[in-house]
């Protein structure tokens, strides 16, 4: 705060002016009276009260007289200085070569830091790579990283990834910091083919890296008494290959599947998880309340099939009301699905024709609305505290809320027997136990196996290309908000005006209370302006 | 002359609307006493035996009796003797002329209700005497025969202002020898005085009738209730600091109207009857508590 004419302050050395006055003013009145006669007996009264230096309409007068002389000075308070503001968004990366990718971003950082002037204010957001999804995380996307760096004010938007940014950006300074060094080679791709006993697996691999690379690969059933395989297999620089490996009968043995070196050693690279996949064939378990109606449970049992090939099976033993599907038991939990059947003739209220509202995801990928009956019990189309719409129809300005989901809950809305058509009639049924599946964390493999470890080469690949940081656009920044300043000048003065208002009237409050008072007491004591 | 005497009235005691009130006052006297028996009321005019009023000519009808033989011998015409009613009405109107008298709007009021005193005297046909206690001398200001002359006693009571002392235990003694037996004797005053009101019976057995106009300043003029205020008196000069709060008023009050029963069982024993008023009373209910109620 400042005082934008501080010798106004001087108006305070009225203060101790008032306050004389005051003391002189508050001596008794002189009331000129026909005679002392009925008055002597009375004892002599002080001229001043004892003891009081200040009153409430002294301390009014003060407050009035100091919040005036203040406001004259017109102090002034800095709210927010001019700013300026660079925002960069740090990308989480991909799987492989983090460290290296992190050394490079402190190093950038640092760079922006020191080229920005000691005003600037350097905002970073670290935008993390999507969890959950096993060891190794998903990078986000250029539409993330984008979102999240238009967000706010800034005089200079700043991106920093491991790869290059969308051509046609023009909202953001893309800095690219891939590790040209890195080196990768993974299994991105597997498939079983199993014929009259005799099986093949089929295996794509990748890698990435500046030099080629040879090694092999080992099969190993779980089962100590069947075979296993081993194959050669060579990649140049930044190259596909792809590897077939004859199998013997496998009698649904889950196989493991490593790439070693030549030596026998384990395969060492940036990233060990697309190193080493494990080919499931055991079931997937899902449960079914066994309350569901029969017809509901033979169309799981349907679906799961279609979508998993023979790898699923019912239980009916699970008391909750719940759809429970699981997989992968060491990585993340299971996804829950929670159905809504309605009663037997009981009420329902189907939702018009309308368009689909998604939220992007694995859950919804390929599912839409339309073609389907959506028929919702008592209080089902209602969103409950926690919950986010995955897929829903809107029709006008009404949301016909279809798939929700909170936390590992997903819940369907609407009946799945209800509805024309039924939703479990149409390829919505199917393809939504695949989704949950597939969010469960396994990937469907031919065969009747299910894959873990596969990785897509977008989300596991750090990028190789970079685009350093040009200090250059970091001079001379304009400001990204001006600076606000508010004068304390206006509430100043009303709290001055408020006071005299208070000092004007309360003595007249006073006197009219007290004026009561006295009459209530005694009817022939008046007062003067009465008698005036 | 009109214009000499109206700038000696003090317009502040004696507004237009007072005056107004003072105009009617002798009709309003002579319509409330109408019917009244004869001899209780001052009567002007012709018809008496004892008050010598003068001469006129003679005209047919009058009483013969009533002729003046001793002019006729001197002067050779028929003169007839003129005498006034049976019973001469005098009305003493005393007031207190000490400065006590002053304050809080008592000088207007004092004067006010010593005007109407006046005006009823002379409208019931008697003369009217104007006097003031001061100083323990009991000084007469004029003598007024007709209505038409309240004009000279609202000019005497404009020029005479409170002032000094009152010294009642000495001018009332004094006083009492001036007023004749059987007057009506009316004395305004506000009795704030330290004299014993035994002083009242040196107007016993004079056969007087009237009343005793006590002017009460019941109200204790203070800058705010509950406040402290310094007191002085307009007499003596004295001051007193005095917390007024509720329980000082009502001292003070109960002070005051023991005060005002004693004077009132004075004025009573001597015959005068106690009338007390106030500022805030207004000049018409004092004009009719006088004509009704004072004999």
């Amino acid at each position: 705060m400042t005082l934008t004419t501080p010798w106004a302050l001087l108006g305070l050395v009225a203060l101790p002016l008032i306050w004389w006055l005051q003391k002189r003013l508050r001596r008794p009145p002189d009331v000129e009276l026909p005679s002392l006669m009925f008055l002597l007996d009375e004892a002599e009264a002080r001229a001043l009260p004892r003891g009081r230096l200040f009153d409430a309409e002294l301390l009014l007068a003060l407050a009035a007289a100091a919040l005036i002389a203040v406001a004259a000075a017109e102090p002034v308070l800095a709210r927010a200085a001019p700013r300026t503001i660079v925002r960069v968004v740090v990308s989480g990366g991909g799987g492989a070569s983090r460290m290296e990718y992190l050394r490079a971003v402190e190093a950038t950082l640092a760079e922006v830091r020191a080229a920005s002037g000691d005003d600037t204010e350097v905002d970073v957001t670290w935008l993390p790579a999507h969890p959950g999804d096993g060891f190794y995380l998903r990078r986000p996307t250029d539409d993330a990283l984008l979102a999240s760096v238009q967000a706010g004010a800034a005089s200079r938007r700043i991106v920093i990834s491991d790869r290059r940014g969308p051509v046609d950006t023009l909202a953001a300074t893309w800095v690219t910091l891939g590790a040209a060094r890195a080196n990768n080679t993974g299994i991105v791709a597997a498939a079983v083919h199993e014929d009259a006993g005799v099986s093949e697996l089929f295996l794509t691999l990748l890698h990435q890296g500046p030099a080629p690379v040879s090694g092999r690969v080992v099969v190993s059933p779980r089962v100590l008494v069947l075979a296993g395989g081993q194959a050669a297999f060579s990649l140049a620089a930044d190259a596909y290959a792809s590897v077939r490996i004859p199998l013997g009968a496998l009698e649904g043995a889950d196989l493991r599947v490593r790439l070693e070196r030549t030596d026998g050693e384990l395969w060492d690279d940036d990233l060990a998880y697309d190193d080493d996949i494990e080919l499931t064939h055991g079931p997937l378990g899902v449960w079914v309340d066994r309350a569901l109606p029969a017809p509901l449970t033979a169309r799981i049992r349907h679906a799961l099939t279609a979508a998993l090939g023979q790898a699923g099976y019912v239980d009916s033993d699970w008391p909750a009301l719940s759809f429970l599907a699981t997989a992968g038991a060491a990585r993340g939990g299971p996804v829950r699905l929670l159905l809504q059947p309605t009663a037997e003739g009981e009420s329902v209220r189907t939702a018009p024709a309308g368009v689909d509202r998604r939220v992007p995801g694995r859950l919804v990928a390929d599912l839409g609305t339309v073609g389907t009956g959506w028929a919702y019990g008592p209080g089902a189309d209602a969103v409950r505290t926690g919950e986010h719409i995955l897929l829903a129809r809107v029709a006008g300005e009404r949301v016909w809320p279809v798939l929700l989901r909170h936390g590992l809950w997903v819940r369907l809305a609407p009946d799945p027997m209800r509805g024309v058509p039924r939703p479990v009639d149409t390829p919505f049924w199917p393809m939504l136990v695949e989704n949950l599946a597939r969010e469960a964390g396994d990937a469907t493999v031919g065969g009747g196996y299910r894959a873990t470890g596969l990785l897509d080469a977008a989300s596991s690949r750090v990028g190789t290309a970079r685009v350093p940081l040009d200090p250059a656009r970091l001079a001379a920044l304009p400001p990204a908000r001006p600076g606000r300043v508010r004068s304390l000048r206006p509430p100043l003065v009303l709290g001055a005006l408020l006071c005299l208002a208070l000092l004007w009237s309360l003595p007249r409050l006073r006197r009219r209370f007290a004026r009561r008072r006295a009459l209530r007491a005694n009817p022939h004591v008046r007062t003067a302006p009465s008698e005036a | 002359m009109s214009r000499a005497a109206s700038s000696t009235v003090d317009a502040a005691l004696f507004p237009g609307s007072f005056l107004r009130l003072l105009s009617v006052v002798p009709a309003a006297v002579r319509r409330l006493h109408a019917g009244v028996a004869d001899g209780r009321r001052a009567v002007r005019g012709e018809g008496g035996r004892f008050f010598f009023r003068g001469h006129r000519e003679y005209r047919p009808g009058d009483d013969i009796r009533r002729v003046d033989w001793r002019v006729e011998a001197r002067l050779g015409k028929l003169e007839v003797r003129q005498f006034d009613a049976q019973k001469d009405v005098l009305t003493e109107v005393w007031l207190d002329g000490s400065a006590s008298m002053g304050p809080c709007r008592g000088r207007v009021t004092s004067a006010r209700a010593a005007a109407l005193c006046c005006a009823t005297g002379l409208g019931e046909g008697g003369r009217v005497r104007l006097g003031v206690l001061r100083d323990g001398k009991a000084e007469r200001l004029l003598e007024v025969a007709e209505p038409g002359q309240m004009r000279a006693v609202l000019e005497a009571l404009s020029n005479t202002p409170p002032a000094a002392r009152a010294e009642l235990a000495t001018a009332l003694p004094r006083l009492a020898q001036q007023v004749p037996r059987g007057a009506r004797f009316i004395w305004v005053s506000d009795l704030l005085t330290r004299a014993d009101p035994g002083v009242l019976h040196a107007f016993a057995g004079r056969a007087l009738r009237g009343a005793l106009l006590h002017l009460r300043v019941p109200e204790i003029h203070a800058p705010a209730p509950g406040a402290t205020m310094r007191a002085h008196d307009v007499e003596s000069g004295a001051m007193r600091t005095v917390r007024l709060d509720e329980r000082a008023a009502a001292r003070i009050a109960e002070r005051a109207r023991a005060h005002a029963d004693l004077w009132a069982h004075h004025a009573h024993s001597v015959g005068l009857l106690y009338m007390p008023f106030a500022p805030s009373g207004g000049p018409e209910a004092l004009l009719r508590r006088l004509v009704l109620e004072v004999p």
